[in-house]
């Protein structure tokens, strides 16, 4: 009898481990919101808004680089073609877009009223309407609702990468979005432009004329660079080194792998043809946004500022931008 | 030993327990491997810090001081130190390193007037350099050129006309070179005004960290060094001169500490080889011990035994040691690994010499090993042998 | 079949425990060699664990959670190397909105670090012991503020132009001298040829700022003849994104790049120290290939003895065999048996660990810190116990269990 028990106990002792297993199992899994998994639970995955994780591998962090405008993308933008769009979200309050994962973005930062007002009756619109969906991996729209999760509110600036599912040309275009990044502070419609202004100076030629005062409208020319990294993330400040010094890749046999640190030349004479430049809002404060990446904006990028000087005590020169551009 | 033609019998005793002999060895071998490591780490610091009979440099240095970025000396003490007796060379050196701290990877730049060094050699600082690849007239050039120790080179891959950049200094290496002074393999050469220029608020034009002085005379390195202290005694900057080795061995205090202490662990390696040798004897001994008995019987005598059984712990040691000592050696040298402190470097070098202690004392710890058990089944009696299960 | 319906041959019959406990009981010399080796092997990959988590830990946790260091642009891996004029702090104060203020004082440290071969004692006994590499800070009472990690513990904050200084609780370890002896309120450092006397100690657990020695920064400026500062530390109110109040470090780094005159970089302080941290990397790799190295020394020793061990048992294996057992439950008992003799050993070699180990100073370029035996070198500790034991069982095992019943039964 004694031996029979001990040759049943360790079978019946994994039965019971094998059984309580289960139940505890089935209990975690199916508890839904009222078992210990609550809202990790798959009844909780059922439910409108879509998992945190989902959502925050959608929102990335940095600006993404070549962003096209709305109205550029409408015009060469393929169906089927991953892009990049830039563009902002409507200032007065969409409905429709806050209860689902879709959301309009249009290419000025104007009143959802302004943008009607502007369509001719009957006609094709003027202004391009983009229509975004957050889709999951498989391509299907995300459950939950916008609802001003991570920065998409009216008003907001934002980046769209993803593919084109529809696009009517000037009437605007579909894309699913597989990532999205909204910058802190928007960047005012207008400070970054397609045409350079005419008559800029070169900032080495008008670091050495001296004579600049704080408040004085500039005009100015110079190549981003002067430093390993000559923008700030997550800030609009940039420094521009003028012509008057050369990147050390315009030195013959220089395999220089970062030539727009200058690192050829001295401490001093960088600092005596650069400038840096902001971006501010109302307040004086430098904005939250990046500029690298923007237009094409990156290293040795040339750039044509037009500013209010900030600082201009002879060892720093700071250009408070009214409006840049890339000089092509 | 043993006779020559006993030497099969001694192998084919270690091919008959091949596993228990693998173990052993590679146990042998991983243990010396350690030991040999750390002889090459005793014998660079030996090199780097013990002066020889014909040396000739002397190291003047801030009073005080050790980290190059706190020595700062005028320039103009040049013309003061060659005014001394015995001094028959000056050449002003500012040294930048990334970190003053003890690590294996540090870059080092040593800025000398461009006049020091000389194409061809001849004179200069450059005079007992090996160039490897590049050239001293490309280091002329360039005011940013580099001319990079070898071992500096081969740890960083840095190749002829390639740049980097360290400590906010970016230079391009115009040579490769090789030089037998351990302090040169570890270092870049630059210029010494881009260099002082290039770090701006470290003293800037006119400051340099060191003055590296050569005399005509070993024997009165000490007179000299006094002598050239006694100039800047009342200076705003007071000098301490020192031999090169000296300085280093100070400067190094603590790499040379942690060094030593190393050596308890060589010690401990030693020990393990005498257990693992030891153990396997034993064992094997216990295995034969009938066989021992019938080898007496035949006529061989309990010495001949005896030194059978010690033979076979020597090879043993010889081949574990053969094994851990080739690696270590191997992969010292591959791995062109150096220790730094304060600017200065501690080369950890393979050489012959290393070698051949190595496999000397394996063998001898193989054959220590086997003393005792070898001994012991040398003086059994045959019957008793026989007995045994 | 067996009652209740079960199939006999679903059943592995395991030896009992009791078994490989004997087992080990056979010969106490070879028991005394496996506990005693594994416990040699485990407290040195202990040792080799805790230094390289002390020095990790100590540089991790040193450095304030808002703190931001600014230092001259190329030495960011070298506080010591680099030089700011003496004009930033006030700039820095004029310049930026949000950092950190209690009661009208603004949390903002000018600092210089050097380091100086320091000396105690009377001056007698060898020069190499005594004159040693210590990491000296020039700070200002902003510092209390700034560094909060640090908590003055004896005596009191030193005087500018008296010559005071006050020493972090590692000192001692890193001059090598006796604790209150030599460093106690009262006694003297030679630092730069002049004696000063230390009014104070301070602690900051955990960091390697208990290695450092603070005097007042007029004194260090005057001492190393710079007019100069090595760096700027301050902490910042965090960011408030409903009010808009506080300062983030992009807004220090928006700073630097409007003064370029002044040569300035900026990183969080914990980024400086993780920097160092790296540093030191390959130091702490060749402190585990070094204990590696020892484990699998240690191995190969155990496997040879374990081989001796069940070598000596064939016949006894393959009488087990032909009464019922399997290969596989003896072969587990076997590594029962080796898994037991080297987790002893593993266990002693934790407590040695926990009770004598932990916490040890240990001297290491111009710093110190402590061993750090915490749960994660533990669980390395004990874990290599018991894969010396199952590694070190398993070859030998499968070796002796090869032969068939009849020819293990044969064996002598």
């Amino acid at each position: 009898m004694s031996m029979n028990r001990c040759r049943r106990s360790p079978l019946l002792l994994t039965r019971a481990c094998a059984v309580t297993t289960m139940m505890i199992a089935g209990w975690l899994v199916v508890g839904g919101d009222s078992g210990p998994m609550g809202e990790w639970g798959p009844a909780a995955a059922m439910a409108s808004s879509p998992a945190p994780d989902d959502m925050k591998e959608i929102f990335k962090p940095n600006l993404p680089g070549n962003a096209l405008e709305i109205g550029t993308a409408a015009r060469v933008a393929k169906v089927g073609e991953l892009v990049t769009v830039r563009g902002y979200i409507p200032m007065e309050a969409d409905t429709g877009s806050a209860k689902s994962m879709v959301f309009s973005l249009h290419e000025p930062q104007l009143p959802a009223s302004t943008i009607a007002a502007a369509q001719p009756a009957g006609s094709a619109p003027a202004l391009p309407l983009v229509k975004v969906k957050i889709v999951d991996a498989n391509g299907q729209v995300m459950p939950g609702r916008v609802d001003g999760k991570q920065g998409l509110v009216a008003g907001a600036e934002v980046f769209v990468t993803g593919k084109i599912e529809s696009n009517g040309g000037a009437d605007g275009f579909t894309i699913a979005a597989t990532a999205i990044h909204v910058p802190r502070s928007a960047m005012p419609v207008g400070v970054i432009t397609a045409t350079s202004a005419a008559g800029a100076q070169d900032i080495s030629a008008a670091r050495k004329a001296g004579g600049l005062k704080v408040g004085q409208e500039v005009v100015l020319r110079g190549r981003v660079g002067g430093a390993i990294d000559p923008f700030v993330p997550g800030r609009a400040v940039f420094t521009l080194v003028g012509r008057g010094l050369k990147a050390c890749n315009e030195n013959p046999d220089d395999a220089c792998s970062k030539p727009w640190d200058y690192c050829c030349e001295t401490k001093a004479d960088i600092a005596a043809n650069s400038a840096t430049m902001q971006v501010v809002d109302g307040k004086g404060k430098v904005l939250r946004t990046d500029i690298k990446g923007r237009r094409g904006i990156k290293e040795l990028s040339e750039i044509t500022v037009v500013g209010k000087v900030a600082v201009a005590d002879g060892k720093s020169l700071v250009v408070n931008v009214v409006s840049m551009s890339v000089v092509e | 030993m043993v006779a020559f033609r006993f030497l099969p019998v001694v192998v084919k005793q270690l091919w008959r327990h091949r596993v228990r002999s693998v173990l052993t060895l590679s146990g042998v071998g991983v243990a010396m491997f350690l030991f040999i490591a750390v002889q090459t780490l005793q014998e660079g610091v030996k090199q780097a810090t013990q002066a020889a009979a014909g040396d000739t440099t002397l190291v003047v240095y801030r009073e005080n001081r050790f980290c190059p970025a706190t020595s700062r000396l005028p320039e103009y003490y040049v013309e003061k130190i060659k005014g001394v007796s015995g001094v028959t060379s000056v050449v002003p050196v500012k040294i930048v390193v990334n970190n003053c701290r003890a690590s294996l990877d540090v870059i080092t730049f040593r800025g000398v007037p461009s006049e020091a060094v000389k194409e061809g050699g001849g004179g200069g600082l450059n005079a007992k350099w090996q160039m490897v690849a590049g050239s001293v007239e490309e280091w002329q050039k360039r005011s940013d050129a580099a001319m990079v120790g070898e071992t500096l080179a081969a740890r960083r891959g840095f190749r002829v006309g390639q740049s980097f950049d360290s400590s906010g200094v970016t230079v391009t290496v115009a040579g490769i070179i090789r030089s037998p002074e351990a302090q040169d393999q570890n270092v870049a050469y630059v210029h010494l005004g881009f260099l002082q220029q290039a770090t701006g608020k470290g003293g800037g034009l006119g400051s340099v960290t060191q003055f590296t002085v050569r005399v005509d005379d070993p024997a009165r390195m000490d007179a000299i060094a006094a002598g050239i202290d006694a100039q800047f005694r009342s200076e705003a900057d007071p000098t301490t001169t020192r031999p090169e080795k000296a300085f280093v061995a100070q400067a190094g205090a603590d790499i040379v500490e942690i060094v030593a202490f190393t050596r308890y662990l060589g010690w401990g390696c030693l020990a393990a080889v005498l257990a693992l040798v030891a153990n396997a004897i034993v064992m094997s001994v216990q295995d034969r011990i009938k066989e021992s008995a019938v080898l007496a019987t035949l006529g061989f005598r309990g010495g001949l035994i005896t030194r059978l059984i010690i033979s076979e712990g020597m090879l043993i040691g010889l081949l574990g040691g053969a094994a851990g000592t080739g690696l270590a050696l191997a992969v010292v040298h591959w791995g062109r690994f150096s220790l730094s402190q304060e600017g200065l470097s501690i080369t950890i070098a393979a050489s012959w010499s290393v070698l051949g202690w190595g496999l000397a004392i394996s063998a001898g710890v193989g054959i220590l090993a086997g003393l005792v058990p070898a001994w012991q089944a040398g003086r059994r009696e045959i019957a008793a042998c026989f007995r045994a299960v | 079949m067996l009652p209740g319906g079960v199939n006999r041959k679903l059943i592995m019959r395991l030896l009992p425990f009791d078994y490989a406990v004997r087992n080990l009981g056979r010969s106490s010399t070879r028991l005394i060699l496996s506990v005693g080796g594994s416990a040699l092997v485990v407290v040195l990959i202990l040792v080799a664990g805790g230094f390289v988590r002390g020095m990790s830990l100590a540089l991790r946790e040193t450095g304030g959670v808002h703190n931001v260091l600014l230092l001259g642009a190329g030495s960011e891996e070298s506080v010591e190397r680099s030089e700011i004029g003496a004009g930033v702090p006030a700039l820095l104060a004029a310049s930026l909105e949000g950092i950190r203020q209690n009661a009208g004082a603004v949390y903002i440290s000018p600092e210089v670090h050097v380091m100086l071969p320091v000396k105690f004692g009377d001056g007698a006994g060898d020069v190499s012991v005594q004159n040693r590499q210590v990491m000296l800070r020039g700070v200002t009472l902003a510092a209390s503020l700034v560094h909060e990690q640090v908590l003055l513990t004896r005596g009191r904050w030193p005087r500018a132009g008296s010559d005071e200084i006050m020493i972090g609780r590692m000192v001692p370890t890193v001059l090598g001298g006796d604790g209150e002896s030599d460093f106690g309120v009262g006694k003297t450092l030679t630092i730069d040829g002049r004696p000063w006397t230390i009014v104070g100690g301070f602690a900051a657990p955990g960091t390697v700022v208990e290695a450092e020695v603070w005097m007042p920064l007029p004194d260090l400026m005057a001492a190393t003849k710079r007019e100069t500062i090595s760096c700027v530390v301050l902490t910042m109110e965090p960011y408030d994104e409903a009010t808009g109040e506080g300062l983030e470090f992009g807004d220090i780094a928006a700073f630097t790049k409007t003064r370029p005159d002044l040569e300035l970089a900026a990183m969080t302080e914990r980024e400086y120290y993780n920097k160092l941290a790296g540093f030191f990397q390959p130091i702490k790799i060749v402190a585990w290939v070094t204990a590696g190295l020892i484990a699998l020394g240690g191995l190969f020793g155990g496997l040879n003895t374990m081989y001796a061990a069940f070598a000596s048992r064939i016949r006894e294996l393959g009488t087990l065999q032909a009464v019922g057992y399997r290969r596989l439950p003896i072969a587990i008992s076997m590594i029962q048996e080796s898994t037991l003799a080297t987790a002893a050993g593993g266990l002693i070699a934790c407590a040695v660990g926990v009770l004598v180990l932990d916490g040890l100073s240990v001297r290491f370029s111009m710093g110190a810190f402590g061993l750090a035996i915490d749960e994660t070198v533990l669980a390395i500790g004990l874990l290599s116990g018991l894969a010396l034991g199952i590694l070190g069982a398993l070859p030998p095992a499968v070796r002796c269990l090869k032969p068939t019943i009849p020819v293990a039964l044969k064996a002598v």
